[in-house]
C-alpha cells in the first residue's frame, strides 16, 4: 500500500491542462452555448478563441498539497499539531469534525497571463476580460486537478472527502491564509500574499479538503464526492 | 528451481497477498513503517512470509517497498537502508526455502518527479538505483517495482533498477490503475504497456489501489497489446475506514473468484494487494492448479505514445503524420524566440498542428550559439502541458535527445540515427536506457544512390541495435526523399527502398517529405503526389506539413487501397469536411437574396455583433460617402450600444456581448474623434472618479465599467487598484467630479467603501459615490449608505445617468 503522505508538501510543476471552450463560456456567463463556433457573434467568438489560444502559451500551472492529521476540536476551532490557529470558525468544525486529516492546497496558472492580462487593460479593456476569464477558469482547474489528486489518496486509505472548502469563505478567516501559504510552502511555486492576504497571482486558488471517517458521518453516503455542493456552500458562504 | 521466465511460459505462478494487514494484525501501528520490522521484528515478518509460501506463493515480495532513501528519511531510517533492505532479503529468501522465488519490492518515492514535480529525474534515477543494488546484492531472485501512479516515476524507476541489475535478474513492473482504468499520471494500458516494454521489462502489469473486478479489464487491455508477461495483485474491494483502521471488505472468495477471468484476459501471475490473505492465495493454488496461460500473439508494430495515448505505427493501421513545424529552419521569429529561451511559439505550434491533425510531432529547435539540450528540455515540458500527442525528438545532439528523453513521460521516437560508427555509438545507447524508439536513416558517410545499398545501411543499424540489447520493434527507417528536380531517379531508389526494407527486415518506413519538391513550382502538388506513390510502396509515416488540406486527403485516399483503412470508414468520415460549403449548403440559397446592408447599418451591427475588426474602416467609409461624424455616433453608434444594452436587460445577449460591443464601439470612436473635436472639445456628460479600493488588487470589473462609461461620453479618471481613501477624494476635487465609483472584490476590501462614503458625508463633498464588485450587493450598498449599486456592468450607464441627474437637481450648474 502506498504511503499517507502526511506532513510533507506534495508539489506539481507542470501541470497539463486542456482549455474547453464550453467552460469558458459559462465563466463568461453565456448561457446554453458549448463551442465559440455556436455564438452568433463571430467578433466574439475570434476574441475569445484568442484568448484562449494565448492561455495555452501563457499558462504554467502548478500546485502543492500538504496533509496534516487534525489532533482535536475546541470550541469553533480544529487543532493540528501544526496549528491551533488555521482551522478557526464555526464553519471549519462543521466541515471537519468527522475528520481524521485535512489537506491544504495552493494552485495556480503563474504570473504571465495576468501580467499580459494588466498590461492590457488600458487599452484593450474587452479583450483583457476575455483573457482573464479564460484565466480565472483555468486557476480553478488547477484546483481540480489537485483536488482529484486529494481525493484519490483519500480513498486509498478507506476515506471520504469532504466538500473543498476555500480559504476567506464563511467564517473562516482570510488571514489564515497565511498560515496556509506557511504550510504548504506555496512559495516555492510562486504563490504569496499581499498585506491584505490576497494571493498574487491572483488567479490562483486555495481551500481545505477534509478526509472523513464515512462510517461516523450520520446521513451521509460513503465517499460522497460533490463539487456542486462545495460551489454552491461556498458561494452561499461568500 | 527452473528459471522464472522459463516457467511462466507454460503456468500461472501466484505472487504473495498483503504484508500490511498481517503485520497490523500482529500489533504494527497505523502510521508506522512496515519496513522497520525487518530489524525491530525480524520473525513477524519471517512468518508472514512463510504463511505465504505455505499457502503456495511462487513469488514471494520482500518487506521493502518503502526502503528507499527518500522513504526511509521519513522515518529517520535513511542511514539504515543497508541493513533494512539486507534483513528484507534474508527473511524473504529464509521463508522462501527453494520453494518460491524472492523479489526485492520497490515502491514510489513518496513525492512528485519532475518535470511534473520536485523531485529531479535524475535523483530519482539515483534513489531507485541505490535500493535495487542493494536488492540485487542481497540475493533475490528478480526485482519487483510496484504501485507505480505516475509513468514518469516509472520510467525513472526503471531507468535505475536496469542499470543496477543489468540484465542479471528479471524485472518486474507494475503500474497502479484507478477504475477508470487510467492511472493517476493519465496513462491508460496501452500507453503504460508501450512504455513499459519499450524498457524491455520481463513482466508488466497493475496492482493495488482497486478491486478485482476493475482490474479484468485493464489486463486484457495489456494483454492484447503486448505479449510481456503480464501480473496482477487485485485489493480485496475498494477500502473503508473503520475504528481507526484501513479495512478491506471483500474476503478471500470474493477476490478469488476473479483468478480464471485474469488468466483468460492474459495474466501469467496472480497474486494480491492491500487487504488480500494468505487464504486467498491458498484459494488461487487450489483453482489455478494445472492451468497453462494463455498464448498471446507477438506484437509487430512499433509503438510510441505520449503520457497519455499510444500510436501504433505500421502496416495495417492508420498512415502516421508527423507535424514538421516546430523547426526553426528558416523562421526569423521562431529563432528569436528560441535563442530567447521562450516556449509560447512553440506551444502556439504545436496547438495548430494538433488541431489541423498531425498524429505526432517533430520538434527540432535548434538555433546556433542556442544551448539545445536545455531549450529541448523545455520544449518538450511545454509542449506537453497542452498537446497530448507522440513526440519525435529530432536533434543532432545526443545530449539534446537526451535531454529532451529525461522530461519525456512516454515512449518518444528519436530522430535520428544514421549508421556511420560513431552516430551509432552515441545514440543507440540513449535509445536503450530511456526505452525509446529511433528513427534510422538509410545514409552511412554519405546517401547511396542505390536501394540496395540503402538496405545495407539499414541492416548495419538494425544489427547494431539488437547487439545492444534493442528490439527490432524499436526502429523505423526513413528512407531519405530526396530533390526530385535535381536527381529524379534518387525518388525512384527511394520508393525502392521503402519496399527492400519491408520485404527483407519486416521492418516500418518513414520519410521526410518537404525536400522532395524542392525547386519546382507547385510544390504540394509535388510532394502530396510523391507521398502517394510511397504510401503505395508501403510507406507508414511521413514528417510532413500538417496544415496541407490536400496531404490529409491524399493520404486519406491512398489509405483505402492499401489495407490501412477496414471499410473506408476514415476517408468517409473525413470526407465529410472535404465538401464544399456551397456546394452542399441549401439554406443560403433559399433564404434568397439579402438587401445590402448600407455603410451606417454595418456599423450599427457591427456594434451589436462585436466586430471590431471592421469598425474602423467602416466609420472612414462612412465620412468617405459624406455622412456626418455626429450623426454616425448619435443615430447609428450610440442607438446601437443601447439596443445592445436593451438586449442584455432581456437576458438575450450577456456580458461579454456587452463587453464586445463596447469594445467596437470604442474602437469605432477613435476614429471619430478628431472630427467630433473639429469644434473645439465635446462637452462631457459628467465627470466620474474610478477606483478599486485600497487593499483590493482586482480590477477587471472596474476597467469593462469605464469602457461603457467613456463611450457615453463620460469624462472617467481611472486611478487603478489598491488606492488609498485620500488619492481618491484628491483626484475628485482636482477634477471636479461628480461621481466617485468604487469596485472591490474582497469581502476583507469591501468595507473600504463605507469609509469613503462616511469621510465624504463628514466632510460635505458632493460628490455621489456607486459602489459594484463581485461581493457587494443591494444589502450592503443601503447599509453604507451608497449613492448608487452596479450589480454588472450592465447597469453602469445608467446608474451614473441616474447619479448626475440628482446632482444636476441638487446642484444646478451656475
Amino acid at each position: 500500500m502506498p504511503a499517507m503522505r502526511i506532513g510533507t508538501p506534495v508539489f506539481f510543476n507542470n501541470i497539463p491542462f486542456e482549455i474547453e471552450e464550453r467552460q469558458i463560456l459559462r465563466e463568461m456567463r453565456i448561457p446554453r452555448k458549448a463551442f465559440l463556433k455556436e455564438l452568433d457573434e463571430p467578433g466574439l467568438a475570434k476574441q475569445i478563441e484568442e484568448a484562449i489560444g494565448e492561455g495555452y502559451r501563457l499558462i504554467q500551472g502548478k500546485g502543492v498539497y500538504r496533509t496534516l492529521a487534525l489532533t482535536g476540536i475546541e470550541e469553533k476551532r480544529v487543532l493540528t499539531h501544526e496549528s491551533r490557529t488555521l482551522f478557526v470558525g464555526e464553519k471549519m468544525v462543521k466541515l471537519l469534525r468527522y475528520c481524521d486529516f485535512a489537506t491544504l492546497l495552493v494552485a495556480t496558472i503563474g504570473p504571465d497571463l495576468e501580467n499580459r492580462v494588466d498590461a492590457l487593460a488600458k487599452d484593450e479593456p474587452a479583450y483583457s476580460f476575455f483573457l482573464e476569464r479564460v484565466g480565472a477558469w483555468m486557476a480553478d482547474y488547477m484546483g481540480i486537478v489537485i483536488d482529484r489528486t486529494i481525493e484519490k489518496e483519500v480513498r486509498r486509505f478507506g476515506y471520504g472527502r469532504t466538500f473543498r472548502f476555500g480559504v476567506g469563505y464563511g467564517d473562516w478567516p482570510l488571514s489564515t491564509q497565511k498560515e496556509v501559504m506557511e504550510l504548504t510552502q506555496a512559495h516555492r511555486i510562486g504563490v504569496s500574499l499581499t498585506e491584505s492576504f490576497i494571493m498574487v497571482p491572483r488567479l490562483s486558488v486555495s481551500a481545505v479538503i477534509g478526509w472523513e471517517r464515512t462510517l461516523d458521518v450520520p446521513d451521509k453516503k460513503a465517499f460522497q464526492t460533490n463539487d456542486t455542493a462545495d460551489q454552491q456552500e461556498n458561494e452561499d458562504d461568500a | 528451481m527452473k528459471p522464472i521466465l522459463e516457467r511462466l511460459k507454460n503456468e500461472i505462478l501466484l505472487l504473495d497477498g498483503s504484508m500490511g494487514a498481517l503485520l497490523q494484525s500482529r500489533g504494527l501501528p497505523s502510521g508506522y513503517a512496515p519496513d522497520l520490522w525487518n530489524l525491530e521484528r525480524p520473525q513477524d515478518i519471517q512468518q508472514v512470509h512463510s504463511e505465504y509460501v505455505r499457502a503456495g506463493s511462487d513469488i514471494i515480495l520482500t518487506n521493502t517497498f518503502g526502503s528507499s532513501r527518500l522513504r526511509l528519511r521519513e522515518y529517520d531510517a535513511e542511514g539504515q537502508i543497508r541493513e533494512i533492505n539486507r534483513a528484507g532479503v534474508d527473511l524473504a529468501r529464509r521463508a522462501a526455502r527453494d520453494q518460491a522465488f524472492v523479489a526485492g519490492d520497490i515502491g514510489p518515492s513518496g513525492t512528485t518527479i519532475a518535470p511534473f514535480g520536485d523531485l529531479p529525474f535524475d535523483d530519482a534515477i539515483g534513489i531507485f538505483y541505490e535500493q535495487a543494488r542493494i536488492l540485487l546484492e542481497s540475493g533475490v531472485d528478480l526485482i519487483a517495482i510496484e504501485t507505480m501512479f505516475d509513468i514518469q516515476e516509472m520510467r525513472a524507476a526503471l531507468i535505475g533498477v536496469r542499470e543496477a541489475v543489468s540484465g542479471r535478474i528479471p524485472v518486474m513492473a507494475l503500474m497502479t490503475f484507478n477504475n477508470d482504468g487510467i492511472t493517476d499520471s493519465g496513462s491508460d494500458p496501452e500507453t503504460a504497456a508501450s512504455v513499459l516494454e519499450g524498457f524491455g521489462v520481463d513482466i508488466m502489469g497493475l496492482n493495488c489501489s482497486v478491486g478485482p473486478e476493475a482490474m479484468v479489464p485493464v489486463v486484457r487491455r495489456l494483454g492484447q497489446t503486448t505479449s510481456t508477461f503480464i501480473a496482477v495483485e487485485p485489493n480485496a474491494g475498494l477500502p473503508v475506514h473503520r475504528e481507526g483502521r484501513t479495512v478491506y471488505p471483500a474476503n478471500a472468495e470474493e477476490v478469488a473468484r476473479f483468478a480464471p477471468q485474469f488468466v483468460e484476459a492474459g495474466a501469467n501471475i496472480i497474486g494480491g494487494c492491500c487487504g488480500t490473505t494468505p487464504e486467498y492465495i491458498r484459494l488461487l493454488s487450489r483453482m489455478l492448479k494445472g492451468t497453462a496461460p494463455i498464448s498471446r500473439p507477438s506484437p509487430s508494430l512499433l509503438k510510441i505514445s505520449s503520457r497519455t495515448h499510444m500510436t501504433l505505427v505500421g502496416p495495417g493501421v492508420p498512415f502516421l503524420i508527423v507535424g514538421e513545424k516546430i523547426n526553426p529552419t528558416g523562421k526569423k521569429k521562431f529563432s528569436e524566440a528560441i535563442a530567447a529561451g521562450q516556449t509560447d511559439l512553440i506551444v502556439a505550434e504545436a496547438r495548430k498542428e494538433m488541431e489541423a491533425g498531425a498524429h505526432a510531432l517533430d520538434v527540432n529547435v535548434g538555433v546556433p550559439l542556442v544551448n539545445e539540450a536545455d531549450m529541448m528540455a523545455k520544449a518538450l515540458t511545454a509542449i506537453q502541458n497542452v498537446v497530448q500527442l507522440p513526440i519525435v525528438i529530432d536533434s543532432s545532439y545526443a545530449s539534446a535527445l537526451e535531454a529532451g528523453l529525461k522530461v519525456y513521460p512516454g515512449r518518444a521516437l528519436v530522430n535520428s540515427v544514421n549508421a556511420e560508427d560513431e552516430r551509432l555509438e552515441e545514440v543507440l545507447p540513449i535509445i536503450k536506457k530511456y526505452g525509446a524508439a529511433v528513427i534510422g536513416l538509410v545514409s552511412g558517410d554519405d546517401i547511396p544512390e542505390m536501394a540496395v545499398d540503402r538496405l545495407k545501411n539499414a541492416e548495419k543499424i538494425l544489427k547494431r541495435a539488437l547487439e545492444l540489447g534493442l528490439s527490432p520493434r524499436d526502429l523505423i527507417f526513413d528512407t531519405l526523399a530526396l530533390t526530385v528536380s535535381a536527381v529524379q531517379e534518387a525518388s525512384r531508389q527511394t520508393l525502392e527502398t521503402i519496399r527492400l526494407i519491408k520485404r527483407e527486415l519486416g521492418l516500418p518506413t518513414i520519410l521526410g517529405l518537404s525536400n522532395v519538391s524542392f525547386g519546382l513550382p507547385a510544390r504540394k502538388l509535388v510532394h502530396d503526389n510523391f507521398l502517394a506513390m510511397a504510401i503505395g510502396a508501403g510507406l507508414d509515416a511521413a514528417i510532413c506539413d500538417p496544415y496541407d488540406a490536400v496531404l490529409h486527403q491524399t493520404v486519406a485516399a491512398v489509405s483505402v487501397f492499401v489495407g490501412r483503412d477496414p471499410d473506408c470508414r476514415i476517408y468517409i468520415e473525413k470526407s465529410e469536411q472535404w465538401v464544399a460549403p456551397e456546394a452542399g449548403d441549401t439554406r443560403k440559397k433559399d433564404a434568397g437574396p439579402q438587401k445590402p446592408l448600407t455603410t451606417v447599418e454595418a456599423i450599427r451591427k457591427a456594434i451589436i455583433e462585436g466586430e471590431r475588426e471592421s469598425i474602423a474602416s467602416l466609420v472612414q467609409k462612412a465620412l468617405a460617402e459624406g455622412e456626418s461624424p455626429f450623426v454616425i455616433f448619435l443615430d447609428y453608434m450610440t442607438p446601437a450600444i443601447r439596443h445592445l444594452g436593451d438586449l442584455f436587460g432581456q437576458r438575450i445577449k450577456f456580458i461579454p456581448h456587452l463587453i464586445a460591443g463596447a469594445d467596437t464601439m470604442k474602437k469605432g470612436v477613435e476614429v471619430l474623434q478628431p472630427y467630433l473635436e473639429s469644434d473645439g472639445p465635446v462637452e462631457k456628460k459628467g465627470t466620474v472618479v474610478f477606483a478599486t479600493v485600497k487593499g483590493d488588487i482586482h480590477d477587471i470589473g472596474k476597467n469593462i465599467c469605464i469602457l461603457m462609461l467613456r463611450n457615453f461620453g463620460y469624462n472617467v479618471i481611472d486611478m487603478g487598484r489598491n488606492v488609498p481613501l485620500e488619492t481618491i477624494l484628491e483626484a475628485a476635487r482636482e477634477h471636479k467630479a461628480q461621481i466617485v465609483a468604487l469596485s472591490a472584490l474582497m469581502t476583507t476590501t469591501m468595507m473600504q467603501m463605507k469609509l469613503a462614503i462616511d469621510t465624504i458625508a463628514e466632510r460635505h463633498l458632493p460628490y455621489k459615490v456607486m459602489i459594484g464588485g463581485a461581493v457587494v450587493t443591494t444589502k450592503f450598498a443601503e447599509e453604507i449608505k451608497a449613492d448608487g449599486y452596479g450589480k454588472d456592468v450592465g447597469a453602469v450607464v445608467g446608474l451614473a445617468e441616474q447619479l448626475i441627474q440628482a446632482c444636476m437637481e441638487t446642484q444646478p450648474p451656475a
